[in-house]
C-alpha cells in the first residue's frame, strides 16, 4: 500500500470527486477511470501512480453497489458479460504487449517537441476512438426515427458464425459466441492499450453492436466494469500504488452519487440516455486533448 | 503472504461497502415505500 498524506481539503475534494464519478456509474455504466485518475492527478495532486491504483478501488466499489441495485432490477445479462470479458482478458493482454513494443520505437517530433511514442500514439487513438463514438450517437440520435419499444437488432446478430447461443435479454436473442469473445478481445486490446477500464467503449458497443436497450446496456456494462476492476485492483495492489486513506473518501462519495445516478437513469428514456452518453464521451475527449497539450506545450 | 493480506484487503474494502451501502439504501427504500402506503391507508 501507497503511503499519501490525505488532508482535509483533499478528503472534501476526494469527497465530491468520488460523488461526480458515482453518478456517471450510476447512469451509463462506466467506470469512469478516464476522468478520475487525470483529475485526481491534475485537482488534488495525487502521483500518477497512486491516482490510477486507487482510482481502481473507486471503480470497484461503486461497481459492486451499482450492480447490487441492477441484479435486484433484473437488467444484468450476466451471460453475455462473462462471454465478453473472457476475451477481454486475452485482449488486455494484447494491448499491454503492443504498448511495451511502442517502448521501443523511441521518440517522436510532434511540433518541434520530441515525445515518446509510448505516451503519445495510444492518446491520438483514443481520440479518435472517442470521435467515432460521439460520431455514431449523434449520426444515430439524429436519423433515428424508430420508435422507443420497436425491436432492436445489433450488426453482431448479422454476423453467421457459429457457435451461437441465446442471450435471452436481447430482442434478437441468438447470437454468435465468437462475436462476442472476440469483440471482448478488441475492447480488451484497447483497454490495455489505452490503459483505460472500457466502460466507456463498452456501453455504446453494447448498444449498437449487441443491440441491448439503453437501460441493460448500461447495467450489463457494470457487471464487465466490475469483473475488469477486480483484475485491476489485484494486479496493482501488490505493485503499492493503492492508498487506503485516499479511497475512503472516494468511496463514500462514489456510492452515495450512484444511488443518485442509478435513479436518474431509471426516470430517463432510453434516447436521452444515449443523448447524455455523448456528454460523457466528450467529456472523455476535453481530458485526453488536454493530456496531449500538455505534453506538447 | 503480506501481499496476500494487502490484495484481501483492498478487495474487502470496496467491495464491503457497495453491497453495505447499497443494502443500506434498499432498506431505506424499503422502509419509505411502507411508511407511504402506511399513510394511505390511514387516509382511506
Amino acid at each position: 500500500m501507497a503511503v499519501f498524506h490525505v488532508t482535509p481539503l483533499i478528503f472534501i475534494g476526494a469527497l465530491v470527486l468520488g460523488s461526480g464519478i458515482g453518478v456517471l456509474t450510476g447512469l451509463f455504466g462506466v467506470g469512469g477511470g478516464f476522468l478520475v485518475t487525470p483529475l485526481l492527478n491534475i485537482l488534488l495532486g495525487v502521483p500518477m501512480s497512486i491516482a490510477v491504483g486507487t482510482g481502481s478501488l473507486l471503480t470497484l466499489g461503486t461497481s459492486t453497489a451499482g450492480l447490487y441495485r441492477r441484479h435486484k432490477e433484473h437488467l444484468v445479462d450476466y451471460k453475455l458479460a462473462i462471454v465478453m470479458f473472457g476475451g477481454n482478458l486475452v485482449g488486455v493482454r494484447l494491448g499491454d504487449s503492443l504498448l511495451q513494443s511502442l517502448k521501443g520505437l523511441g521518440e517522436i517530433a510532434i511540433g518541434g517537441t520530441f515525445l515518446d511514442a509510448v505516451d503519445i500514439i495510444p492518446k491520438f487513438v483514443f481520440i479518435v476512438l472517442l470521435a467515432a463514438i460521439t460520431g455514431w450517437i449523434l449520426y444515430d440520435t439524429l436519423h433515428n426515427t424508430a420508435q422507443e419499444d420497436a425491436p432492436v437488432t445489433g450488426i453482431f446478430g448479422k454476423i453467421r458464425i457459429p457457435p451461437y447461443t441465446n442471450f435471452e435479454t436481447l430482442d434478437h436473442p441468438r447470437m454468435s459466441i465468437a462475436a462476442i469473445s472476440y469483440f471482448g478481445v478488441l475492447v480488451g486490446f484497447l483497454t490495455g492499450l489505452l490503459g483505460i477500464g472500457g466502460g466507456v467503449i463498452m456501453m455504446p458497443a453494447l448498444l449498437y453492436l449487441v443491440g441491448m436497450r439503453p437501460h441493460r446496456s448500461s447495467a450489463t456494462s457494470l457487471a464487465i466494469v466490475f469483473l475488469s476492476s477486480l483484475v485491476a485492483v489485484i494486479s496493482k495492489v501488490p505493485q503499492g500504488d493503492t492508498s487506503i486513506p485516499l479511497a475512503i473518501p472516494l468511496l463514500l462519495g462514489g456510492t452515495f452519487g450512484l444511488q443518485f445516478g442509478v435513479s436518474i437513469c431509471n426516470k430517463t428514456s432510453g434516447s436521452n440516455l444515449k443523448k447524455y452518453f455523448v456528454g460523457v464521451v466528450v467529456a472523455a475527449m476535453v481530458v485526453v486533448i488536454y493530456n496531449v497539450i500538455s505534453l506538447v506545450f | 503472504m503480506r501481499i496476500f493480506w494487502n490484495v484481501l484487503f483492498a478487495l474487502v474494502i470496496p467491495i464491503g461497502w457497495g453491497v453495505l451501502s447499497s443494502w443500506f439504501f434498499d432498506y431505506l427504500r424499503t422502509r419509505r415505500g411502507k411508511k407511504q402506503d402506511c399513510n394511505e391507508g390511514n387516509n382511506v
